[in-house]
């Protein structure tokens, strides 16, 4: 500390290197953020933006959170104000102009209480890592390991050629010696060719890893309208990312319906459309067949995931869906999910949920883009407890 | 000390003359701050302080975010706060140790303005001077809370109690609150006194009739109204009657109302304190060149400065600039040196004009004139007398609206008449622009439910904003909350329980 007095007045300098109250405080807001953040989820999450944009990309989301402010009671904002001007201004004249919305405050109103917004700035990685933090995987069941390449390198090999930035000088300078011990006779350094060089390079590793498959199921029949479709898209996104944030290698399966069934590509999938009836069972049916053809329960952990509005032709079909479900079930599958996109009852749902007893079976309905998150939760249950049926 | 904390000890020693230099020609001007300290931070520091208001105070997320706020601002470079000074005996201020010396010199000469007025300024007078060990001990017990009851806890309570810390009554009578019981007797007593008081004789000839002819006294009405008046301090009365509170709530209501009414002062003076440190800092530093003791060539680099402090907003009001420029105007219109056009524009308009006066600056009328203004001014005051013709010429003031337009927001000049500028100000200030909010009934229905009512002063509220702070006001008061306000010339009511907000 350094003091300087004069009668009435000194100056002083101390350590504040370790002063932290600011920051620390600074902390007390980004968990209040990140808690608004979580209450938001039901708005965020099923933005159109979001799901359309691209995983894995840095770029970062602004979520206006109106939760971070602390409402005060104030004036209903005055339009009008004081301020001062180079004299050239006369009554009419533009003397400044404030950006369409969003654009910020206007400056002067910044210090009245209540005026506060706050934006939260955050990557979809982290957003999604807020998702997944609610989110479990039910019944996950040790599986035969599958053998698949993974994103590990490793610098585990040497050759003669290869690129000169990762040469290897030690066994080089070994190389080198040793040539010249076999061809003068003498093990020293120097007239180094090109036969000396040995760079090290590398392999990509293979580890075992848990499979998993994911088979979707979408009733493209002329009863599913634009909503229906956003809500599907927006729901498989998000399955789509929690399975891989899960797996390090989940396959797809897509398949369409209405009363036949088809296998399409993930572009199809989301696109397709048809005016004709509809039969569950078909895509049922076909879903059943992939497993035990294609993904047996003992080397993937399968989840079948069915997305309709409830509208199914005949009570037979309902219960042909019943039974195809319970076989799939039979076969040690890890979930299914039925995604009824109405909130009605249907007689799909009630045959489901009256002759399916199984808790790896699991049912929601979703009427607006806010109950995607809910449905989200209620299929991948964190909390779920398992009787280990099945 | 490092190196990297502060540039040289040769530094530090230059700041030390300059600040000698600084109190002695302050003195000959008549000054008289407190005891000041000052004390050199880095930036963070800075920020930190600016965002607490006083070092120490108790933690809260507004804070965090104030501090972030001000942080990347600077960071990226689009304000930078030069000065922070604490009302306080001693006085404390902090000057950025990133700052050159120069820079440095002029913001002690505008903190001494700042001190000299804390100390001199009647409306500082109640302000507790021992702010700052008080917040520290405060901000300490809060944290015990938080260990004891828990942060959310805490923090809840806390944001409900910041939420109204504007309502509160500053008025130096009122800031000692008694204990419920204590005021419930003094009301009691003041309630008899008043229903006798109000009593009027029936007619002027009865006091002479006799006993029996005497029509029969109505009895007193015997249920004291709580409050008795109209009651603006809505943070102590809620403290004093709110059902429920724990001892802890208690005590944070009061740390968050004490706070309020601590910074209540500098919020009513902000133009005329910001005004009167920089009428100070230019003529000391003007002086400091006069007198040689500026390092030579470095005049250019506190024009500079002051001349961005004072600079005119063409949207909202810079207090630096309003408050120089009227008490430049006021010291010169009472020694005469108005410009011809100014003095014609006071004949027209009735007001005498000022003998021009050529004696010593000290002893000048217009400086005595300001350092009365310094004694009892508040900015509504300020505005309200001396605000007039001239001087909103001399800044070139209007008033402006704001217009929706295709691409945003346009403000556009509405009005250049100086009474209309006088009034728009004076109105904006008016409880320093927050809604006047008063506790009509704390016991409203027999219910124990609180009433509020605003107070109608032609502006309308935020009903947003209001329909928000209800439920917070809800749960200080742990019993229905009720607001009365005037929406659209119509009165409305509008009521918090514990299923949310309702209108009726």
């Amino acid at each position: 500390m350094f003091v300087f007095e004069s009668g009435r007045s000194f100056i002083s300098q101390q350590d504040w290197s370790l002063h932290r109250k600011g920051p620390a405080d600074e902390e007390r807001l980004n968990e209040k953020v990140k808690k608004a953040i979580k209450n938001n989820l039901p708005g965020i999450i099923s933005d159109g933006t979001i799901i359309s944009a691209d995983p894995n990309s840095k770029k970062t989301i602004r979520v206006p959170l109106r939760a971070i402010e602390l409402p005060h009671i104030i004036r209903a904002r005055d339009k009008d104000g004081v301020g001062s001007g180079d004299g050239s201004e006369e009554e009419g004249d533009v003397i400044a102009t404030r950006p369409g919305e969003g654009g910020g405050k206007g400056s002067g109103a910044g210090d009245e209480p209540g005026s506060e917004s706050f934006e939260a700035e955050l990557t979809i990685e982290e957003l999604q890592q807020l998702v997944f933090d609610d989110l479990g995987l039910p019944d996950l069941k040790p599986k035969a390991k599958k053998v698949m390449a993974s994103d590990e390198i490793r610098f585990d090999d040497i050759r003669k050629k290869r690129t000169a930035t990762n040469l290897d000088l030690r066994r080089t300078i070994e190389a080198n010696m040793k040539r010249n011990a076999i061809q003068r006779g003498k093990a020293v350094i120097g007239n180094i060719e090109q036969d000396d060089y040995r760079v090290r390079t590398w392999n990509i590793k293979e580890r075992e890893t848990e499979a998993a498959v994911l088979i979707m199921m979408r009733d493209i029949s002329g009863s599913m309208g634009d909503f229906e479709n956003y809500i599907v898209r927006s729901f498989c996104w998000w399955t789509m990312l929690f399975l891989k944030s899960k797996f390090p290698h989940v396959e797809l399966v897509f398949i369409v319906h209405d009363t036949t069934a088809e296998k399409v590509t993930e572009e199809e999938f989301f696109n397709r459309a048809s005016s004709g009836g509809t039969a569950c069972s078909s895509a049922n049916q076909m879903a059943l067949d992939c497993i035990t053809t294609d993904f047996p329960t003992n080397l993937y952990n399968v989840y079948p995931l069915h997305f309709s509005d409830g509208d199914n032709f005949g009570d037979d079909d309902d219960l042909k869906c019943v039974e195809l479900v319970n076989a799939m079930l039979e076969l040690g599958i890890n979930q299914y999910a039925f995604v009824q996109i109405a909130k009605a009852k249907s007689d799909l749902l009630e045959a489901y949920r009256t002759f399916i007893d199984d808790d790896r079976f699991s049912s929601v309905t979703i009427e607006s883009k806010e109950e995607i998150w809910g449905a989200l939760q209620a299929v991948f249950d964190k909390d779920r407890e398992y009787s280990g049926k099945g | 000390m490092s190196k990297a904390e502060y540039d040289s000890k040769a530094e530090f020693r230059g700041l030390e003359t300059a600040l000698t230099h600084v109190w002695e020609i302050a003195g000959e001007f008549g000054l008289d701050p407190f005891f000041t300290c000052f004390e050199v931070v880095p930036a963070h520091i800075m920020y930190e302080l600016g965002a607490y208001g006083i070092p120490g105070a108790f933690s809260h997320w507004t804070r965090g975010r104030a501090y972030r706020q001000m942080k990347t601002e600077y960071d990226y470079g689009l304000s930078k706060i030069y000065e922070m000074v604490i009302n306080s005996d001693p006085s404390v201020a902090y000057l950025l140790e990133t700052n050159p010396p120069i820079v440095n010199t002029m913001v002690m000469a505008h903190v001494l303005g700042h001190t000299d007025f804390f100390k001199n300024n009647s409306l500082f007078a109640p302000t507790r001077k021992d702010m700052p060990d008080l917040a520290a001990l405060r901000g300490s017990r809060i944290s015990q809370y938080e260990q004891r009851e828990g942060a959310e806890e805490v923090e809840k309570f806390l944001d409900a109690a910041l939420s109204i810390a504007e309502h509160v009554d500053p008025d130096p009578r009122s800031v000692v609150r008694l204990p419920r019981d204590e005021q419930m007797r003094v009301w009691r007593e003041q309630f008899m006194r008043e229903q006798l008081r109000d009593r009027q004789p029936r007619d002027e000839y009865e006091d002479l009739s006799g006993e029996e002819e005497k029509p029969e006294e109505e009895p007193l009405a015997t249920r004291v109204p709580v409050p008795l008046h109209p009651e603006k301090d809505v943070l102590g009365f809620i403290n004093g009657f709110a059902p429920y509170l724990s001892d802890w709530q208690r005590d944070i209501i009061d740390i968050v109302r004490e706070e309020s009414i601590y910074f209540w002062p500098q919020r009513r003076t902000k133009i005329i304190n910001e005004g009167w440190a920089s009428f100070w800092h230019k003529r000391i530093m003007r002086e400091m060149a006069e007198r040689g003791y500026l390092p030579q060539g470095e005049d250019v680099e506190w024009w500079r400065l002051h001349a961005g402090v004072v600079a005119p907003r063409k949207v909202g009001l810079n207090p630096y600039h309003f408050g120089l420029n009227m008490l430049e105007y006021l010291e010169e219109y009472h020694n005469g040196q108005l410009t011809t056009e100014e003095n014609r524009w006071l004949e027209n308009n009735g007001v005498p004009v000022c003998p021009k006066y050529t004696g010593p600056y000290q002893e000048s009328p217009g400086l005595k004139e300001v350092y009365r203004l310094r004694e009892y001014c508040d900015d509504q005051a300020m505005i309200r007398n001396y605000f007039d013709g001239n001087v909103a010429a001399r800044m070139n003031m209007y008033i402006y609206t704001q217009e929706e337009a295709d691409d945003g927001i346009n403000y556009v000049v509405v009005e250049k008449g100086w009474e209309q500028i006088r009034d728009q100000l004076a109105g904006s200030l008016t409880n320093c622009g927050f809604p006047y909010i008063v506790v009509e009934d704390g016991d409203y229905k027999g219910r124990q439910e609180l009433y509020l009512s605003h107070v109608f002063e032609g502006g309308e509220l935020d009903i947003e904003y209001l329909n928000k702070t209800l439920p917070y006001i809800y749960h200080l008061w742990g019993r229905p909350v009720h607001l009365e306000t005037i929406v659209g010339e119509e009165k409305k009511v509008f009521s918090c329980n514990e299923n949310g907000v309702a209108e009726d």
